[in-house]
């Protein structure tokens, strides 16, 4: 994988303040769809992110795609249906429920929300925000969409149906975005084109050791052109004792909160892995600060 | 698309048995296997008939001790690695994209079943589904959900991660089991059939639901045939796309152009299509929308023969793209398209003319003497998921290892 770099336009972070509190000031004013019908507050929450992120698109792009990673998915809505019905019998279970609530209705309400046609993918797992965005990278570079909204969203709602003990930090909600734009490589030489997607890659990590992380960074490294470069590594994990953990979305959030942060340059490695050996690394050019 | 893609394994996973050849066997004769969902009963519930694979196969792979949904992803990507001749490890930038509906919920709904205690994120990160015994993939790996368009989105996604040079092989497909939570999904929605699952049909009633897991095991056509594979079939392209509509209604638009991006990617027209694996769910809603998407991409030329193996294997959610994709495998491999199975049964008039495989399997025919034959296959989600697939004999000249074998 040695081709032009992918031009970030935009990023969003959207999640509660300390107290974990979500208020009307984090959720999207429209409480229906004229497609979709009633928004949920989990769906208001993420849309109120998705927006702004895509105004850096400069009006209307069809053809743009929606790409977002999950670890909960469709977890809250099963734990509904489930538990209603077993209080109240099936006739209390609402229809709308289960579409809305599988693990893809997010990203889809999205597309519908904002009409983005474009290949509308969702992924599993903690390290899915960032495989979300590497898929993103990949529709783009294959001429699939023009442009891809992508990152990470996770919804823990008020648990029950999946203990959070585990993690060593509280969990919270969060929306991590970026908007990915596939012109960087049409930009002239030398010219500043902001922030910028270089590599990545995926797969198995062999080892617990504490340079786990090493191979997919040169992996990462081998797919660019950029010969030399020694990127900052960040490191993201779950449950880590005190630290805030946004699940599937802490990843994106940590890529646009601190790698794309007003001031941050150079190259950087993001790399995350989840519970299990399914790790991701995302090469990243910082640079002039994108649209927030 | 850049590169041409060789599908060199199979593996699968059905109501009907454990491998190809009983998948196979049961698209071409089209045995009735619906039953009540055996693993429980659920009070209350309206439409409890489904295409269930047997207990006896979960207590055989160790259930109910393991995920059920672990339990097909460790047997079909074994099974299509072994298939293609790569269960030795014999490459080192081997992935995974695989695909599935509802993962993750199983331990969930069996927590709050009581059947087991609450799982930790860790336990519902469906992810680890990925986690084959015995595999450590070098590869790139993913964990799709893509609702009902799933099982044929992951195998697109592995060719496009093959074409951008990322693999040198990879295994993917899509998997569901059947649930307590998806019974009472789409039952509450009104989109099961108490009857046979009749796609196409007149007076059809809706899905059977189902579960299963195909995988095709993928590699570039030239490492493929450097290494002496045996060529299944390709992939000559795909179109991903959304309606960015209706979350549970297909729009014709958005169907449409997934499978106009399918041929372009292809770089093929409709006149190159002989036949068309079919979403064919058996709503009302999804096979009308289908069939007029159809009209609208064959306007120009005589639309081919349709069909959908729904109404022998059901529903199985994100499996069911997969299937799909195996059955245009076992069709270019001599079985000829299958038919939509059942008896008491005609095509649905409002449907207008549409020619379905019915009966007995079609033999595909060879247009105008031509080499290569192309077959559209369809699959759509809930949220308006749409991903359409051109599979094609491999190119003339490169199928002299499967010709040998025959």
């Amino acid at each position: 994988m040695s081709a032009p770099a992918i031009r970030i336009l935009s990023t969003a972070v959207h999640r509660p303040g300390p107290d974990g509190k979500i208020g009307d000031d984090l959720l999207v004013r429209d409480r229906r769809s004229p497609k979709v019908g009633a928004l949920s507050e989990k769906m208001r929450f993420l849309l109120a992110a998705t927006g702004p992120c895509l105004g850096a698109a400069g009006g209307a792009r069809p053809a743009i795609g929606v790409s977002l990673g999950t670890l909960l998915g469709a977890g809250d809505v099963a734990q509904r249906t489930l538990t209603v019905a077993r209080q109240s019998g099936f006739v209390s279970v609402t229809p709308s429920w289960y579409a809305t609530g599988l693990a893809n209705a997010a990203t889809a309400i999205v597309a519908s929300f904002h009409d983005l046609q474009g290949p509308n993918l969702t992924f599993l797992g903690y390290q899915s925000g960032i495989d979300a965005i590497i898929m993103a990278c990949r529709m783009i570079r294959g001429g699939r969409a023009p442009a891809m909204l992508a990152g990470g969203f996770d919804w823990p709602g008020e648990g029950g149906a999946v203990r959070f003990g585990r993690s060593g930090g509280p969990v919270q909600p969060a929306a991590g975005l970026v908007l990915l734009d596939g012109t960087a490589g049409k930009a002239s030489p030398g010219e500043a084109s902001g922030p910028a997607i270089l590599g990545w890659s995926q797969g198995w990590t062999g080892s617990d050791g504490d340079d786990w992380w090493a191979p997919l960074v040169d992996r990462a490294l081998a797919g660019t052109a950029r010969a030399g470069v020694i990127p900052t590594v960040h490191l993201i994990r779950p449950s880590v004792s005190g630290v805030v953990d946004y699940l599937a979305a802490g990843a994106p959030v940590h890529l646009a909160d601190v790698i794309l942060a007003p001031g941050s340059a150079g190259a950087h490695a993001l790399v995350v892995r989840g519970w299990g050996p399914a790790a991701a690394c995302l090469l990243v050019e910082a640079g002039p600060a994108c649209g927030r | 698309m850049t590169m041409t893609i060789a599908i060199t394994g199979v593996g699968a996973v059905c109501p009907a048995g454990e491998g190809e050849a009983p998948f196979r066997r049961a698209i071409a004769t089209g045995p009735d296997l619906a039953m009540t969902w055996p693993k429980r009963p659920v009070p209350g519930l309206p439409v409890d008939r489904v295409v269930a694979i047997p207990e006896a196969f979960w207590q055989k792979h160790g259930a109910p001790d393991r995920d059920r949904a672990a339990i097909l992803a460790d047997v079909t990507v074994g099974a299509a690695l072994r298939d293609a001749g790569l269960s030795d490890g014999l490459v080192s930038r081997l992935g995974c994209v695989l695909a599935t509906t509802t993962g993750g919920v199983e331990a969930v709904e069996d927590g709050i079943a009581g059947i087991r205690r609450p799982p930790g994120m860790d336990e519902a990160d469906a992810s680890i589904l990925l986690a084959s015994p015995g595999i450590a993939w070098g590869g790139p790996t993913a964990m799709l959900s893509s609702a009902c368009s799933s099982g044929l989105s992951a195998p697109a996604l592995a060719a496009a991660m093959l074409a951008d040079g990322e693999a040198d092989a990879m295994v993917a497909g899509g998997l569901d089991v059947l649930l307590e939570y998806t019974l009472l999904g789409f039952n509450s929605l009104r989109l099961v059939s108490d009857d046979r699952c009749r796609p196409f049909g007149a007076g059809r009633r809706g899905v059977v639901l189902s579960e299963g897991a195909a995988a095709v095991c993928l590699e570039p056509l030239e490492r493929a045939l450097a290494r002496g594979a045996r060529i299944r079939a390709v992939i000559s392209g795909f179109g991903l796309g959304c309606d960015a509509g209706h979350v549970t209604a297909p729009a014709v638009e958005g169907l449409v152009r997934a499978m106009a991006g399918a041929l372009e990617d292809a770089g093929i027209g409709p006149s190159d299509i002989v036949g068309i694996l079919a979403h064919g769910t058996g709503t009302p809603t999804n096979d009308i929308n289908e069939v007029e998407a159809l009209k609208r991409l064959f306007a120009e030329v005589l639309l081919p023969p349709v069909t959908s193996i729904k109404a022998v294997l059901g529903h199985p959610q994100a499996a069911a793209g997969a299937f799909s994709l195996l059955a245009a495998v076992a069709a270019l491999d001599g079985d000829g398209l299958p038919p939509v199975a059942g008896q008491d049964w005609s095509i649905d008039p409002a449907l207008g003319g549409l020619d379905v495989v019915t009966a007995t399997s079609r033999p595909l025919p060879r247009p105008d003497g031509r080499r290569r034959r192309h077959l559209l296959v369809d699959a759509f989600g809930f949220g308006g998921n749409n991903c359409v697939m051109v599979v094609s004999d491999p190119p003339t000249g490169t199928t002299g290892a499967v010709e040998m074998e025959r």
